[in-house]
């Protein structure tokens, strides 16, 4: 059982071209969304510079910001789950599991070679995500200084900026933090897959369970909750747009987020390797 | 055999892994920060604000004639020098009465109340029914402070409210700035997703509107009213370096919903 061979299968399933254009649909209404409210607040002009928290730094390093950030909470974790609900539960019920076994491999090894593979693929989608939303910004509207104030985003309780430079090189950055957070729905959705014999059953599943504990993570009263639930500390990553950013507290959410990935995965992996393929 | 074992320990590597990522990542969503009056750098002001009005039942009230004894209490217990109240509904005499004499009291309107501990007060006239304006002397210095309880039920009235007010402030002529008060705006910057404002651009425009002129003294030390909203802010001009600034939790009686919030303030430069 190969990454190559896994890789394989990735890309005839097709997910990776659905992701894709879902993603890009999404760039593409977010851009109809600003250009039509930049067009309302300035008389039918259509500068981009108008947002809801200030009336004159809207720009391609913003564009990208929003749209990676609402991407990332309610978009790339679907396609995690997805992922990582198609993985075990897809071979199950085809039954083509249990003839992979009968090749010398481990259970070990394919459930690692899995979950390798499906890690690699989440990372790429969010790196292309990330770059194309840039891409689209800078063409779309152009880049400039990456000015930040307290609203919609809920990143900063102060305006902040940072150069054109310095925000671009955070951005970069942004790419490996945030695709970590998505290892824990990643993962999440493995253990999923490993108690479920239909992928449809899986990725549903997955993606509902996602859902509800987002949500769940977002409702204010629940502050003793949240700490618990590995959608909370998701979007830790927004921390490095900051202009001085809290490393302690990155490190641990960051922490946290791998945390529950090995946690899922440990429940997954004890699942998958104690059960009995075909049966 | 060998593989069976493998396995186990695999599992067993990823067990470890996940309690010990888990344990360093503990406590980044933890207990929230509240003011140890206790502490206190030799040198610094501090000033506590609190909306001692509350909620029965749904019905909003001024402070109450039972809590009267309990906020005297706190205000004595809290070292703070200046003190800006809102909601006091006609009951400043007679909280003067539980305070004693070593307090300067200065009524303001609908509800806005300060006391002075240390330095002198007198008053300026502000721009909004609910409020007090007073010019504080203390250690050679002379600061404007306006103490503010907005609009709690309009994200267009508060808008409408706070602009003239911080004009207002800093059209004083002062050593340094002070806004405080219960400005019942709620941006969540916490991340609790607060559906409190009926408006939330409003609000937004409402804050920045104040944060780009004056420094947020508590912005990171969570909320100060129930349910879980921040309401209550110390905005202060550049004159002042922040020590420390926090809700001073568990302070809030009866149906009371507000925390009081104390912030202790250097003043930067000090002569």
């Amino acid at each position: 059982m190969s990454v190559r061979l896994e890789s394989l299968r990735l890309v005839r399933s097709r997910r990776p071209l659905v992701a894709a254009g879902a993603l890009l649909l999404f760039l593409v209404l977010m851009l109809v969304g600003f250009y039509t409210y930049a067009q309302s607040r300035t008389g039918g002009a259509a500068e981009f510079r108008y947002t809801f928290e200030n009336r004159s730094y809207f720009n391609g390093l913003t564009f990208a910001l929003y749209a990676f950030y609402f991407g990332f909470v309610l978009l790339l974790p679907i396609f995690a789950a997805t992922e990582g609900g198609a993985q075990l539960a897809g071979d199950t019920g085809a039954g083509t599991l249990a003839l992979f076994l009968t090749r010398p491999v481990s259970k070990a090894r394919l459930f690692f070679t899995r979950f390798l593979v499906a890690a690699g693929y989440t990372t790429l989608v969010t790196g292309l995500f990330l770059a194309v939303a840039l891409a689209l910004g800078l063409v779309a509207v152009g880049w400039g200084d990456l000015r930040l104030y307290p609203g919609v985003l809920q990143m900063t309780d102060r305006p902040q900026s940072l150069a054109q430079g310095e925000a671009l090189m955070r951005f970069a950055l942004v790419w490996p933090a945030a695709s970590l957070a998505l290892l824990a729905p990643l993962a999440f959705a493995f253990w999923i897959s490993s108690l479920a014999k239909s992928a449809v059953n899986a990725v549903s599943t997955a993606a509902a369970l996602y859902l509800v504990l987002y949500l769940v993570a977002e409702v204010h009263f629940f502050a003793e909750l949240r700490p618990w639930l590995f959608t909370s500390h998701a979007a830790y990553w927004r921390e490095l747009l900051q202009e001085t950013p809290d490393l302690e507290a990155l490190l641990r959410h960051a922490s946290a987020s791998l945390g529950f990935t090995c946690l899922f995965l440990a429940l997954a992996f004890r699942r998958f390797r104690r059960r009995e393929e075909g049966a | 055999m060998r593989r069976a074992t493998r396995e186990r320990w695999l599992e067993g590597l990823l067990w470890v892994l996940a309690a010990l990522l888990l344990g360093h990542g503990r406590g980044c969503l933890g207990a929230l920060p509240s003011f140890e009056p206790a502490a206190r750098e030799p040198g610094t002001l501090r000033l506590l604000t609190w909306n001692v009005g509350g909620a029965d039942d749904g019905t909003p009230h001024a402070l109450e004639r039972d809590d009267l004894a309990h906020v005297a209490r706190v205000l004595d217990e809290s070292g703070a020098d200046l003190v800006l109240l809102q909601e006091t509904g006609g009951s400043e005499t007679e909280l003067l009465g539980h305070l004693g004499p070593r307090w300067m009291p200065m009524p303001g309107r609908g509800g806005a109340m300060a006391f002075a501990r240390r330095g002198q007060i007198t008053r300026w006239s502000t721009p909004l029914a609910r409020a007090v304006g007073v010019t504080w002397h203390i250690e050679d210095r002379t600061f404007a402070v306006l103490g503010v309880h907005a609009s709690a039920f309009s994200a267009k009235d508060r808008n409408r409210e706070l602009g003239p007010l911080v004009e207002a402030l800093l059209e004083q002529r002062a050593d340094g700035h002070i806004l405080a008060g219960d400005l019942n705006l709620d941006l969540d910057l916490d991340k609790r997703a607060d559906l409190f404002s009926n408006d939330l651009a409003l609000d937004v425009e409402s804050y920045n509107f104040v944060a780009e002129r004056l420094e947020d003294a508590a912005r990171h030390a969570g909320p100060t009213a129930e349910p879980d909203r921040r309401l209550d802010y110390v905005f202060v001009s550049r004159a002042f370096t922040v020590r420390a600034a926090a809700p001073w939790r568990g302070h809030r009686i009866g149906t009371m919903d507000h925390e009081p919030l104390l912030v202790d303030l250097a003043i930067s430069g000090a002569r």
